[in-house]
């Protein structure tokens, strides 16, 4: 009776030491170490940092405070009344992306209807989101100058409005902001909603229309639930954005007039760039990132809501 | 021979050919040409400068390249360097009120041996000396100006500047303009005598329905612009934004004499500047004189001059050559004012001194410090203020050259000598942003002046009090 032998290595191995797992974490190494790097250092560093008193550009050593920044940032101080800052900023996301969605949701409604010139036009009313938010804020600057703008120029001649100073009052420096941010951003709300509408089985509306169903309620209840989860996705990114907004404030109006269209990303500029005061900007930084993931997660919540739906 | 043999022998040539051409495009001289860079923003004096900086290439084999951001991005392109601890250039032009921060920060090396060895420090202006150079400028027993024995020394003084007043000549020497004033306000249209006859004259030149305006002025928010305009505004009127000697704020720029000041400055620019001169800065100003749509405005002499600025026929509608622009276009100091019986006639100051980076190494400070030398003499200094710069030293200033050199010039050695700066110490730029936001604000007539300076006393003492540097100062 043959005796069972175990079966020789068919392959020799020329290195025993490199295991296959071992492998896999050699090909991975690298961008583990630009990962920890470049971001998960200084993410903790920074969570360190904005529990000190720090100056980036001095040579003292950070100095532990607590809570100190947090406080200070929350609370009313002398140096920044902040609350007035989160407001704007608040109004500003609020009204910016309220707009951009009724706007681009109901535009791609019209612009999903196959018509002649429809690829032209999406083209046209999607080039604004490629340009950089600097040149927008500098092309609505150019745009809404009351000495010389076409928006002043056209009130006047054609409408015979009084000229308005739109960046340098309070009131119309916010909308301004706005508008520029609509204009900017609502060919990306038409672009996802203009997707999300495409992709809607032309059978479900066929068999409502032989069920005699309306328009309001092939609407209400085959496009709508079916486009929502990808609207939903669109309204995360543009409300995570807009509460970022930096670069239109920035070359708009400045910040001002005063400080009343400081947004927060302006005001952790300042704190980061201007003041170099490294310990509160880093605290601000973290409330922001704060205030942003408890939206997206209210956001996520519909979202897993409505898919389960 | 075979096709591979061909490809081969192709190959060979392409490479040689490319080697060749390589060796060929490195100059020896320029291979050898050592290059170094100074910080600085865009205007005409940075492109001048530039310029010089070619020349001492060819003249000494180290190239002097002037980094030229925009103004608004030129303190942070500076101090974003100097805290990372490395810094692209080997020396920065430094605003007069940063040295105290780069001071303390220790981004900027001593000069005060070199300055000393190496320079006739007598002959530069004493005011501006201490102010681009001396640091702490207010030592123990002195009263804040130039200490030569005691004082510590970290800049060279490098670019003088003040503000100035441009006014359309041809405008107040009309007859008919000049009747009218005579008639409205009892005396006659001419430089003014005092900052409340500007006031009189910018209202006299508003029109908005001839589209004519009495004055622009700079009120954006960016770096120093609306707070530069309502300082000599304060100063003029006897009022001060802070005392130097205790630190204490509240009480001095809110003070009675501040609120007057900056209730006319709110008058100017809400009732007598072109709609939308909240954003105005320097280049803003200059194109609305060029435009002809105002009789007044107040900047910086530095920017008088240059392409795009008032003699340039491209860019002024005032005339088509320099020469006839030059007919419509004069200038004056601020002429101070009397008010509740104290004088004071007083000009914000500008300029810049010129100082090492602590970073650079040792051998490219001391090549800066050669092209420094360089700069500083006599004939290098003319082709500086022959271009439309304002140099520091005494001498030259009071020189026929010099005053002969521009049309403002004859008038800019009296600007100097009259000239204030605010705080050198490190937290001006936190001070100046609280100041510039609420004075724009006030401009702008979001708020009244009263209120406006009040924040800015409270905000201002708290920067000062959360610092810890009240010591330093009493």
């Amino acid at each position: 009776v043959p005796t069972e032998q175990p079966m020789p290595d068919l392959v020799q191995r020329r290195r025993p030491w490199l295991t296959d797992q071992r492998m896999a974490w050699l090909f991975i190494s690298p961008s583990v170490i630009l990962l920890l790097g470049i971001s998960i250092f200084p993410l903790i560093w920074s969570v360190y940092l904005s529990f000190t008193r720090y100056k980036v550009t001095g040579r003292a050593t950070p100095v532990w405070v607590g809570l100190q920044n947090f406080h200070t940032i929350l609370t009313n101080n002398d140096l920044y009344n902040d609350w007035p800052i989160f407001q704007v900023t608040a109004l500003i996301v609020i009204a910016a992306v309220g707009l951009e969605f009724l706007l681009g949701f109901g535009l791609a409604l019209i612009l999903v209807r196959k018509f002649p010139g429809r690829g032209l036009i999406l083209t046209l009313m999607l080039t604004p989101m490629m340009l950089a938010p600097v040149i927008v804020g500098l092309f609505w600057r150019f745009m809404l100058d009351a000495s010389f703008g076409v928006v002043n120029y056209m009130q006047i001649t054609w409408l015979h409005l009084p000229r308005v100073d739109y960046v340098n009052q309070p009131g119309t420096a916010i909308a301004s902001i706005v508008v520029a941010d609509v204009w900017m951003w609502t060919p990306f709300m038409l672009l996802i909603s203009v997707a999300g509408l495409s992709a809607i089985p032309n059978y479900l509306t066929e068999a409502a229309l032989v069920d005699r169903a309306s328009a309001w309620f092939r609407f209400r209840h085959i496009t709508v639930p079916l486009v929502w989860p990808l609207l939903l996705i669109a309204l995360i990114f543009r409300t995570i954005d807009a509460i970022k907004l930096f670069d239109l404030p920035f070359t708009l109006t400045g910040g001002g007039p005063g400080e009343s269209t400081l947004t927060v990303s302006y005001l952790l500029y300042t704190k980061a760039f201007n003041d170099y005061d490294t310990g509160s900007s880093c605290a601000l930084a973290y409330i922001i990132l704060i205030m942003v993931i408890a939206l997206a997660n209210i956001y996520i919540r519909n979202l897993n809501k409505v898919t389960a739906a | 021979m075979t096709s591979r043999h061909n490809r081969v022998a192709l190959s060979l040539t392409l490479l040689c050919a490319l080697i060749a051409s390589a060796g060929s495009g490195l100059h020896p001289a320029k291979a050898a040409m050592r290059t170094l860079h100074i910080a600085w923003f865009e205007f005409t004096p940075a492109d001048i400068l530039n310029q010089l900086g070619t020349q001492y290439g060819q003249e000494h084999g180290v190239q002097i390249v002037v980094d030229r951001p925009p103004l608004s991005q030129w303190y942070t392109s500076v101090f974003n360097q100097f805290a990372a601890h490395k810094t692209s250039f080997a020396a920065a032009a430094l605003d007069s009120q940063w040295i105290g921060q780069a001071v303390n920060d220790h981004d900027v090396p001593e000069l005060t041996t070199w300055l000393k060895q190496n320079l006739t420090v007598t002959d530069f202006d004493p005011y501006l000396f201490a102010s681009y150079s001396q640091y702490p400028q207010r030592l123990p027993g002195t009263t804040g100006s130039l200490d030569l024995v005691h004082g510590h020394f970290y800049g060279v003084p490098w670019f003088a500047d003040a503000k100035m007043w441009v006014y359309r000549k041809d405008w107040f020497a009309d007859p008919a303009n000049q009747t009218a004033f005579k008639a409205k306000y009892g005396y006659a249209l001419g430089v003014p005598k005092s900052m409340d006859q500007i006031v009189d004259i910018a209202d006299f030149f508003t029109n908005p329905t001839k589209g004519t305006y009495g004055i622009a002025t700079h009120e954006q928010t960016g770096y120093d612009a609306a707070a530069e305009t309502f300082l000599p505004w304060c100063w003029n009127y006897g009022g001060n934004i802070w005392n130097p000697t205790t630190g204490a704020v509240q009480g001095y720029v809110n003070s009675d004499r501040c609120v007057h000041a900056l209730q006319l400055v709110d008058h100017l620019t809400q009732k007598d500047s072109p709609p939308g001169s909240g954003s105005n800065f320097i280049a803003e100003v200059t194109k609305d004189f060029n435009q002809g749509k105002v009789a007044m405005i107040e900047s910086w002499l530095c920017c008088f001059g240059g392409g795009g600025s008032l003699f340039d026929p491209k860019a002024s509608t005032l005339g088509k050559t320099a020469a006839e622009i030059g007919q419509k276009v004069g200038f004056f100091n601020y002429p101070g004012q009397t008010y509740k019986g104290v004088t004071s006639r007083v000009a914000p100051l500008g300029g810049m001194g010129l100082s090492l980076s602590a970073y650079a190494s040792a051998a490219d400070q001391k090549a800066i410090l050669g092209f420094v030398k360089w700069f500083l003499t006599p004939r290098i200094q003319k082709e500086w203020f022959q271009g439309g710069a304002t140099p520091t030293s005494k001498s030259i200033l009071s020189s026929a050259a010099f005053k002969g050199a521009q049309p403002w010039n004859s008038l800019t050695g009296q600007a100097l000598s009259m000239t204030r700066d605010f705080w050198n110490m490190p937290e001006y730029s936190t001070m100046l942003k609280v100041m510039n936001d609420e004075i724009n604000a006030s401009m702008n007539g979001q708020v009244d002046a009263k209120t406006a300076l009040d924040r800015i006393a409270r905000k201002q003492a708290s920067i000062l009090s959360g610092s810890g540097r009240y010591s330093a100062y009493k």
